[in-house]
């Protein structure tokens, strides 16, 4: 009871404070504009029309009066009734120079490919399996046919063709954006929501909630609870739980939103983030536990989100630098090398002055490694939190047999995740206990 | 047995000596003022029987237990001087927030919360937020807040700070009705007349010290002095009292009479009668608590109430 008389009065505090309306609202504002986004299919007639249209907008550009036209005609799909990822196509690729001078300027320029050019050329559209290009008679001497034909498909399914994003409902299309459906969805949850968003909203959730305590332990309000029938230790770990619960409440409704709407749209259901939820509420009370330690300390509100922020970019910092530093030991730089070189510890060796030796790669002097690991250790694993929350997100958009999926399970995997739990757990729970034991013990 | 009780506690806030062996005994059922001047110690006192505040030597103890524990503060309501009430909450979601803190269950606190703020006057406002209430009504709201949980002790800190006359008197008659009730009041004021129309028993703090206590009508009695009027017109036969051994002041239109030990005012009333004068007025004189409180925190440390004399350059 005494929880959700706490939890209850803390929402109470940020509706009040109109803070919560505006984040609810950002909330709901993000959801809506993604939940606006649609996902057309282009159809493989319109991308390589588009093809062609793009290169005479830049040719156009660069030799006005003098580019070449290049034009897809009768184009068919050779088993009509078949999903546009399971058909065969089938179109002529017609290439028109203004005139009979520019002819051999053209050819000399690449500007007409010879039909293994454009073998070459179309075999690099992602889903296409295998191309025929076979020269085409023509009547025209300013003018070069091509008849081509795919067969077969690497898209096996919708999230692997090619999907053009529309605004508002359709009302903005996104052209320049058109791309892979899952790549498109990847990059609205891992980088828009789970790196940018998420950093806001961790943000917003710290300045929000760093008032919380400040404002109970005020000058006249502090007696009022300090009087009631709750140790402090409890009254301080529910305000911590309170403002946790803030987070994740917040969190919930962002992430499930966007799940909610993203999985309509796009018929990819990317489960990973509803599991992210709980690691975002995991590393905010990271910060709002030195938040929580900054606010007993000192009563200020600006104090504790100062010191959370500070300690968001150390955290970021120490997490890059550890990763930077760790890829140069030498054992890493000498798996690394493409052909053999020899590593050099600084702090045996100064290098080799033989002009025969092999070429040397020099490592950074041990203290160096030594700081970094000393601080990476004691300080929580924030950067591994965050490289889970990528993984799970692009967990359900990556091909699980692909070489992207390999490599996110190498790095999520090389991290060692009973120490970096361990630490950050402790991290927490000494911050906190430092701060229930000055509020526990200080005469108010 | 006492409800509250402490014996020679004393507390140390770095070089200040705030409280220095004060013991004090309150019964069950009675109404307790602590007096003293600014910083004399008072709200520290009540602190450490709240456990708000950590006691440095000495015993503190509430309805027998020690004092401060979590266990002790549900039994005990609490008004603290300069209170702060988070101004995001109404009257009632107050209440209803600290019931909450108090365990008490949901229907009930409902009930009481509104209970609580028509007796102190405040139903009407209930739903409002507390920053649109004046200092009254926070105090007021205080006072309920206070008494909510049906508590066996208040303490309340400066209860009528900001109060209008008749807030005050309302407020006096709330705190009365406890006492009714068997409740222990332990009340901190500046108001001398406030306590002295309330309080059972007093106590005056002078810089952390306990320097009086004692029974209210106890101390304030003067022994000795007596007011007496006769009907207008007559006059008072002084050279005849004072053959008898009295003496008589004039005190505005009636006459102080001073009786020594071993004397009392029977003989004086005889002899007025004697000379066929009429008394129309006859009371024992009794000092005022704040005479009282001057008299005693002057005894005490002489000169401690009056501004210190500047320094030269």
């Amino acid at each position: 009871m005494k929880y959700f008389a706490i939890l209850k009065d803390s929402f109470r505090e940020a509706i009040d404070t109109k803070v919560m309306y505006f984040t609810l609202g950002l909330s709901i504002l993000v959801v809506a504009l993604i939940g606006s986004v649609r996902f057309r299919l282009v159809t493989a007639e319109e991308q390589f029309t588009r093809a062609a249209g793009t290169l005479n907008w830049v040719l156009g550009m660069a030799m006005p009066g003098k580019a070449p036209h290049y034009a897809v005609e009768d184009f068919k799909k050779l088993n009509p009734s078949g999903q546009p990822w399971e058909s065969n196509y089938s179109f002529t690729y017609v290439i028109e120079l203004p005139d009979e001078k520019s002819v051999e300027e053209a050819k000399r320029a690449g500007l007409v490919p010879t039909a293994n050019q454009l073998h070459e050329q179309f075999g690099r559209i992602p889903w296409v399996e295998q191309i025929e290009v076979n020269e085409a008679k023509t009547e025209k001497p300013t003018e070069f046919r091509y008849r081509i034909e795919t067969k077969g498909s690497k898209a096996t399914d919708r999230r692997a063709w090619t999907h053009e994003p529309q605004l508002f409902f359709g009302a903005v299309p996104l052209t320049w954006f058109q791309g892979r459906l899952d790549h498109q969805v990847e990059f609205i949850t891992d980088w828009l929501i789970g790196t940018f968003g998420a950093a806001i909203m961790m943000l917003l959730s710290t300045v929000i909630t760093a008032f919380f305590i400040p404002n109970m332990l005020r000058k006249g309000a502090v007696d009022l609870m300090l009087a009631k029938p709750i140790h402090r230790t409890t009254l301080l770990v529910y305000k911590f739980i309170g403002g946790l619960t803030f987070m994740f409440l917040n969190t919930v409704v962002i992430m499930s939103g966007i799940w909610l709407v993203l999985g309509l749209q796009s018929h990819l259901w990317v489960n990973g983030l509803l599991l992210c939820i709980g690691i975002y509420t995991f590393q905010f009370a990271i910060f709002y536990a030195v938040s929580t330690l900054m606010a007993v300390l000192t009563r200020s509100p600006v104090v504790a989100i100062l010191t959370a922020s500070v300690l968001w970019g150390l955290l970021l910092l120490i997490g890059y630098g550890y990763r930077a530093i760790d890829a140069l030991r030498p054992e890493k730089l000498e798996a690394r090398m493409p052909f053999k070189k020899k590593v050099i510890d600084v702090d045996e060796k100064q290098g080799s002055e033989d002009p025969n030796a092999p070429p040397e790669i020099r490592a950074l002097p041990r203290w160096v490694y030594v700081t970094v690991d000393v601080i990476h250790f004691v300080t929580p694993h924030y950067k591994d939190l965050d490289k889970l929350t990528t993984k799970l997100i692009r967990s359900d958009l990556i091909d699980p047999a692909g070489k992207e999926r390999e490599a996110l399970d190498k790095e999520v995997g090389s991290i060692n995740w009973t120490e970096s739990l361990s630490v950050t757990v402790t991290f927490i729970a000494v911050m906190l206990g430092l701060a229930c034991w000055r509020f526990a013990t200080k005469d108010y | 047995m006492s409800v509250i009780a402490t014996r020679d506690l004393a507390k140390q806030y770095r070089k200040i000596q705030a409280l220095r062996g004060v013991s004090i005994n309150v019964d069950p059922g009675h109404i307790y003022g602590l007096l003293g001047q600014n910083g004399a110690g008072k709200t520290t006192l009540i602190k450490i029987l709240l456990g708000i505040t950590n006691l440095t030597s000495g015993d503190a103890e509430l309805l027998g237990q020690p004092a401060g524990t979590a266990n002790v503060r549900r039994r005990i309501g609490y008004l603290p001087e300069d209170h702060r009430f988070p101004d995001y909450h109404s009257g009632w979601s107050l209440l209803d927030f600290y019931g909450g803190l108090l365990s008490v269950p949901r229907g009930e606190r409902h009930r009481r919360a509104e209970e609580m703020l028509e007796l102190v006057g405040l139903k009407g406002r209930m739903h409002y937020k507390i920053r649109t209430y004046s200092k009254g009504m926070k105090q007021r709201l205080g006072i309920a807040q206070a008494i909510f949980h049906d508590p066996q002790v208040v303490f309340l800190d400066e209860p009528t700070d900001g109060v209008d006359p008749v807030g005050r008197r309302e407020i006096r008659a709330i705190m009365q009705q406890l006492k009714d009730q068997g409740k222990t009041i332990f009340l901190n004021s500046h108001l001398l007349s406030e306590v002295e129309l309330i309080c059972d028993h007093v106590g005056i703090l002078q810089r952390g010290e306990l320097i009086r206590e004692g029974d209210i009508k106890e101390l304030t009695e003067l022994q000795g002095f007596f007011v007496l009027g006769l009907a207008p017109g007559q006059t008072l036969p002084r050279d005849d009292l004072a053959r008898q051994g009295y003496t008589a002041t004039p005190s505005g239109e009636h006459w102080e009479i001073g009786v020594k030990d071993g004397q009392n005012i029977d003989p004086v009333i005889d002899l007025l009668r004697a000379r066929g004068l009429s008394v129309r007025h006859l009371v024992e004189k009794r000092q005022t608590l704040e005479e009282l409180f001057i008299e005693t925190v002057e005894e005490a440390e002489p000169g401690v109430d009056r501004p210190m004399p500047r320094k030269r350059k």
